[in-house]
């Protein structure tokens, strides 16, 4: 198994962004499209028979009609344009993720003969990758609670309304920069700072605090959510930033105005308009932490059991050879994979109903 | 309306300053129970910043805000009992309509009943009574203006602010909701101030307006007042149009100011009370207050230089020597000219506004 975190990182931004800036306000975002949509809104006030079906959907949000849709598609379809550059991402998801994926479903149920078998499903309830599971899932989830709520809090910090306006540009270079420092290198400077002979460890053992004596180690899953934080928070900071931004002052002051405190702000309009946002970037902090190879292996050298580094193992023939093993644990993130994206779209959906 | 909202406005020498430029200078400013007082003014006049203050967004560098007597400069703006709407539809986007007016009602913790009676009033007051359960991004622009109107107005406010709420909307739609806001105000009798750019909108909306330039009032008073007597030359040129001309009072008592470049002296029709002989004074024609035809006893000789049709009227540009008057003339008659076309400018007595040429703001 190569590293993969540098790729799946370097599409996960452009992945998220678009449903991010769904919360935004769109007349904000694009003025000449919510004017146009006004103009034709203007026109339905006065002429309600006069617009045809589509613009009546688009306009009250309402579900199109099926037939609707399917001229839709079809238009879609049938413009070369579309294809030309819609076409090669088709290309690339079918050739690189549907393949793969279908391949591994079907490998993980094969023999070395090639006859059906579950032997390799079923050896997944052994101890050691149920242990495997466990600490990839206490893991992600913690290391993508946490940097969600504390990147979520810094980018609001550093990116909201009076806040210093200098402080955005080196902010995100930071963020994108520091996003990206992980596996061998991010490794190597725990340790060495952090590391049982690391610089801060040395000096706080200098104040007289011994940080080993806390139950504190990077060797461990809890080291790890600390190690992988160093990556989750400036990622939530790039992915939550234009959410945050989309938040208008004018809500804020139009709640005051109404007599409700910051409290009732947040709790009634802020958090709900931010929380698809919100649920989105954890649910890919929480994967770009599933998938993490490299950190945790130069950290532990495989003596944390994680799924990833699992694979890895049987895969190279470290402890045995046994590629189908390994495509069975394949298959079991890609399941864990699929329920997270169908919990995000379960929570997504609820708020398309206000969304625009 | 209660008696207790019954509270008059007073704005106590308030004035704002940022990193150095005066946005506001010391304002004085008194707007009565159930008035609709207009701030006017361009981009960058202090309007917005004052409304801002008002609300308590903002806090003035001097000066006491006072409603009803009462001083709130210092109070945050959740207690300052206003209702405020704001320039881009500032509804939330996660409420429908009818929870977004009842949201000011669920922060007072209105009993259900009453604050479903509440709404339902607004929402039959403002005419979208079906379009309760719908989100704002649901609503057209002018909707959504509508139902901010209606939520700003639920909590009963002693005084209503609007920030530019026509300014985001296309035309027609601004033509109706701004009578539909003067009605809604009048019906409410509440005290209301609004700030607009858009002088029309200020004379078609207001019981009085307050015209500011550079953070200074240049002038307050009834619409008709500010069209037709305006108290400086940056009023007279501000609102509405006007053929703007420099000249020297040579009889004060019989009303004759000499033009340089004009033959004659011309006639304002009245004596200039206050004015001395050979003073400096801006004249101001409004277009339609002039007129073309032959040759009469005080006419001046113009030329046709330009003529746009502007729909009812047709706007007609005649020059005299370096001086260029505008003329809004009715379809046929501007039909008839023709460009470069010789003819008279006919201007009536009393329709030539004089002020000082000295008069600043």
């Amino acid at each position: 198994m190569t590293d993969t975190e540098p790729l799946t990182r370097d599409l996960q931004p452009e992945g998220i962004s678009s449903s991010l800036i769904r919360t935004s306000d769109e007349s904000k975002t694009n003025p000449s499209g919510a004017r146009r949509s006004n103009d034709r809104m203007a026109a339905m006030e006065e002429h309600p028979a006069l617009l045809p079906d589509v613009l009546v959907s688009e306009l009250f949000g309402q579900t199109p009609p099926r037939t609707v849709r399917r001229n839709r598609l079809a238009r879609w379809r049938s413009d070369p344009l579309t294809w030309l550059f819609v076409g090669p991402l088709l290309a690339y998801l079918i050739a690189f993720m549907a393949l793969p994926s279908i391949a591994v479903l079907i490998s993980a149920f094969r023999d070395d003969a090639g006859h059906f078998t579950t032997q390799y499903v079923q050896a997944l309830t052994q101890t050691q990758y149920l242990l495997g599971l466990k600490n990839t899932l206490t893991l992600s989830f913690f290391s993508a609670l946490i940097g969600a709520v504390l990147g979520a809090l810094l980018a609001w910090l550093a990116l909201g309304p009076g806040s210093p306006g200098w402080l955005r540009r080196p902010l995100l270079a930071f963020s994108g920069v520091a996003s990206n420092f992980a596996g061998i290198p991010l490794a190597l400077a725990f340790l060495m700072t952090l590391g049982s002979t690391g610089v801060v460890t040395r000096l706080l053992a200098g104040a007289g605090f011994d940080l080993s004596r806390t139950g504190f180690s990077l060797f461990n899953v809890w080291g790890l959510v600390v190690v992988y934080l160093y990556f989750q928070i400036p990622l939530m900071v790039i992915l939550i930033a234009p959410a945050l931004e989309g938040l208008r002052a004018e809500w804020a002051e139009a709640a005051e105005n109404l007599g409700a405190s910051r409290t009732v702000y947040w709790r009634r309009i802020g958090l709900p308009i931010i929380a698809p946002a919100l649920l989105a970037c954890a649910t890919m902090l929480f994967g770009n932490a599933f998938a993490t190879y490299a950190t945790p292996y130069a950290l532990t050298s495989g003596t944390v059991a994680l799924l990833p580094l699992q694979i890895a193992a049987v895969m190279t023939g470290n402890v045995l050879s046994e590629p189908q093993m390994g495509r069975a644990i394949a298959l079991l993130i890609i399941v864990i994979m699929l329920i997270t994206v169908a919990l995000y779209t379960y929570f997504d959906r609820l708020s398309s109903r206000w969304r625009p | 309306m209660t008696q207790s909202q019954l509270k008059h406005l007073h704005l106590d020498s308030v004035s704002k300053t940022y990193a150095g430029q005066v946005a506001l200078h010391p304002l004085e400013l008194i707007v009565s129970p159930g008035e609709l007082v207009t701030l006017l003014g361009p981009s960058g006049c202090g309007k917005t910043t004052l409304l801002r203050i008002v609300a308590g967004f903002l806090s003035p560098d001097g000066g006491r805000v006072l409603l009803g007597g009462r001083d709130l400069t210092g109070l945050p703006a959740r207690t300052r009992d206003m209702g405020m709407v704001f320039q881009s539809y500032s509804l939330f986007p996660n409420l429908t309509a009818g929870e977004n007016v009842a949201f000011g009602l669920d922060v007072r913790r209105l009993g259900s009943a009453e604050k479903k009676q509440r709404v339902d009033e607004l929402f039959a007051l403002i005419g979208l009574g079906e379009f309760q359960g719908r989100y704002p991004a649901q609503l057209s622009g002018g909707q959504q203006q509508r139902v901010a109107l209606a939520r700003a107005l639920a909590i009963r406010p002693s005084v209503l602010l609007l920030d530019e709420p026509l300014s985001a909307l296309d035309a027609q739609v601004r033509l109706n909701l701004r009578d539909e806001i003067r009605r809604v105000q009048q019906q409410t009798g509440t005290t209301t101030l609004f700030v607009t750019h858009d002088q029309e909108e200020a004379l078609a909306i207001s019981d009085r307006v307050v015209v500011l330039n550079q953070g200074r009032v240049a002038q307050v008073g009834p619409p008709a007042e500010i069209y037709r007597r305006p108290a400086t030359p940056f009023v007279a040129e501000f609102i509405g149009r006007s053929s703007g001309l420099s000249g020297q009072v040579v009889d004060a008592q019989a009303g004759l100011v000499q033009v340089a470049g004009l033959n004659a002296p011309l006639g304002v029709g009245r004596p200039l009370g206050g004015f001395s002989r050979g003073e400096a004074v801006r004249l101001y024609l409004r277009p339609e207050e002039l007129r073309l035809g032959t040759q009469a006893p005080g006419s001046i000789p113009v030329q046709i230089r330009q003529k746009r049709f502007l729909g009812a009227v047709t706007r007609v540009s005649v020059g005299a020597g370096t001086h260029e008057f505008e003329i809004d003339l009715q379809g046929a008659q501007a039909e008839a000219l023709a460009l470069g076309e010789e003819t008279h400018l006919h201007v009536p007595s009393g329709a030539i506004h004089v002020i000082r040429e000295t008069v600043s703001a």
